[in-house]
């Protein structure tokens, strides 16, 4: 079992929040679940309980314009404890609702990763969208300008430059992002993503599996992404569509595209049982260096259970098709059951 | 290789802005109503902008849609908020949601870091001293029997458009 510095930190920051007067204060999420796996291929049952992320959130003001944000997570995986530092930011709100924003952040290039992050309880599926684990950009180390909520609309806009997909400083990433919010519980957003990658490799900011092809090719890429995101919430019928589209250029194999899109849509009996249903697919193609040829298809029906805000519990039946890797272009099938525990300490 | 779903990939592609369009005008009827206030509800406020605001403004400033006052203070919220009549009478004529829907709504809003948390009193008089305590703060109260100091009080102000205002 592995401890680093994270850990300590995480003490560090429980502890001081205990102690804290005012307007600095800690919350916890977490998740854990239990897997049922039936490959039809070989015909096996795979089962699993399984621990999943515990995050620590700490925000604190600092005077009246600067306030810090913290977010990091410990999780079990292969018999090691493994320490994430997933957001470190100090937020300027200058004037009115514009704000500057320095440090580690999540990227928000979608709905997705604007609002849910690593905190499962916020979660409509048990999963991510199939895009976190090969296009998105999950965190960002640079600089941001953000506005919110401008005009009857409630128009938004993020703008930002920060270190390249593959953490390299020379060659800065941009992102241009806006939404509106026309009414309650509603967005609508887009947002482009522009990064150069020298050298190619598996170092980034994605979940696992993205940059599969690192070590393959390790020449230059042009990597842009735009993504479109709808969501409604707090009504009876939620919706949240998230569409990726994924543009890289190599010197070798020329432009490639890629497309994933993940739609969620649920149904809310009396805020607490919500039943849904998602469909979530991505397609990348052969001549793409940064992860390769990738066809996945995931569908299922669910059902969420809200004992409080604070603690819910989801269910979800999902047929997984997919190949498994670049190098393999075979398909697989397998049925997956997860149940899932979410919670917030507040 | 090509898997059954290519053709729905490129159809989604070619589509994806008919899609939107189609989901936001057939989400956006029915959505644009006036909030139900009563006389039950009175707002306070220390050193903010105005004495006066409309019903919208007030929902839009305890939704955490107002960062900062024109004066240069931070917004902070002052909730009078537990589980009691009261409270669930603030969350539908505020929020137009639950209690839990109003905890569940700033649980999401606080982590996605886009807004502060609104200090949260158990009564008027925990709420009042708050209020006292930081400039810039807004509260509501719920069949405040306390006596509010005259700097504090803001009225409610009905405007021609209202409706028309989210």
């Amino acid at each position: 079992m592995k401890f680093n510095y994270l850990f300590l930190l995480t003490l560090i920051y429980s502890s001081t929040g205990l102690l804290a007067q005012g307007n600095f204060n800690v919350k916890g999420f977490g998740s854990m679940e239990h897997n049922l796996e039936y490959h039809q291929d070989v015909e096996e049952f795979d089962l699993a309980w399984q621990l999943g992320e515990q995050s620590l959130f700490v925000t604190g003001d600092m005077g009246n314009k600067f306030s810090f944000l913290g977010e990091f997570s410990l999780d079990y995986r292969g018999g090691d404890i493994h320490a994430n530092l997933h957001r470190a930011r100090i937020k300027c709100n200058y004037v009115g609702n514009h704000s500057l924003i320095i440090g580690q952040m999540h990227t928000p290039v979608n709905y997705w990763n604007d609002v849910y992050y690593h905190a499962r309880i916020f979660f409509p599926t048990t999963d991510r969208p199939l895009a976190f684990s090969y296009f998105i950009p999950v965190h960002s180390i640079g600089i941001r300008a953000q506005g919110q909520n401008l005009g009857k609309l409630n128009f938004g806009y993020d703008i930002q430059t920060g270190n390249s997909l593959t953490g390299d400083g020379n060659n800065p990433a941009v992102l241009g992002a806006f939404h509106i919010k026309p009414v309650d519980g509603m967005r609508i957003g887009a947002s482009y993503y522009y990064s150069y990658i020298p050298q190619n490799n598996t170092m980034q900011h994605m979940h696992q599996g993205s940059g599969m092809m690192g070590s393959m090719y390790a020449g230059s890429l042009d990597y842009q992404l735009i993504n479109f995101s709808f969501a409604r919430f707090e009504t009876k019928l939620e919706i949240l569509n998230e569409f990726s589209m994924v543009s890289s250029r190599s010197d070798t194999l020329g432009v490639a595209e890629g497309y994933g899109n993940y739609l969620y849509i649920g149904y809310n009996i009396k805020e607490k049982y919500t039943p849904y249903i998602l469909l979530d697919m991505l397609k990348n193609e052969n001549n793409e260096l940064r992860n390769g040829l990738v066809n996945q298809l995931k569908y299922g029906v669910g059902y969420k259970h809200q004992f409080n805000p604070l603690i819910n519990l989801k269910c979800q039946i999902e047929r997984y098709t997919f190949n498994p890797n670049w190098a393999n272009n075979s398909t697989s099938n397998y049925y997956e059951f997860i149940l899932q525990l979410s919670y917030a300490i507040y | 290789m090509n898997l059954y779903y290519n053709y729905l990939m490129q159809y989604i592609k070619s589509n994806i802005s008919v899609f939107v369009t189609v989901a936001f005008l057939f989400l956006m009827i029915g959505n644009c109503s006036a909030q139900n206030y009563s006389s039950r509800i009175r707002i306070c406020g220390n050193s903010i902008d105005e004495k006066s605001y409309t019903k919208s403004d007030i929902k839009s400033i305890f939704k955490g849609e107002k960062s900062r006052w024109k004066n240069g203070n931070s917004v902070i919220l002052v909730l009078r908020f537990n589980e009691d009549e009261k409270s669930q009478h603030l969350a539908k004529a505020i929020y137009n949601k639950s209690t839990q829907g109003v905890k569940k709504f700033w649980l999401g809003l606080v982590f996605s870091g886009r807004s502060n948390a609104p200090l949260f009193a158990d009564s008027n008089e925990e709420a009042l001293l708050m209020l006292a305590k930081h400039k810039g703060s807004i509260g509501v109260f719920v069949d405040c029997k306390e006596e509010i100091p005259t700097e504090f009080k803001v009225s409610i102000i009905k405007s021609e458009n209202e409706k028309s205002i989210k």
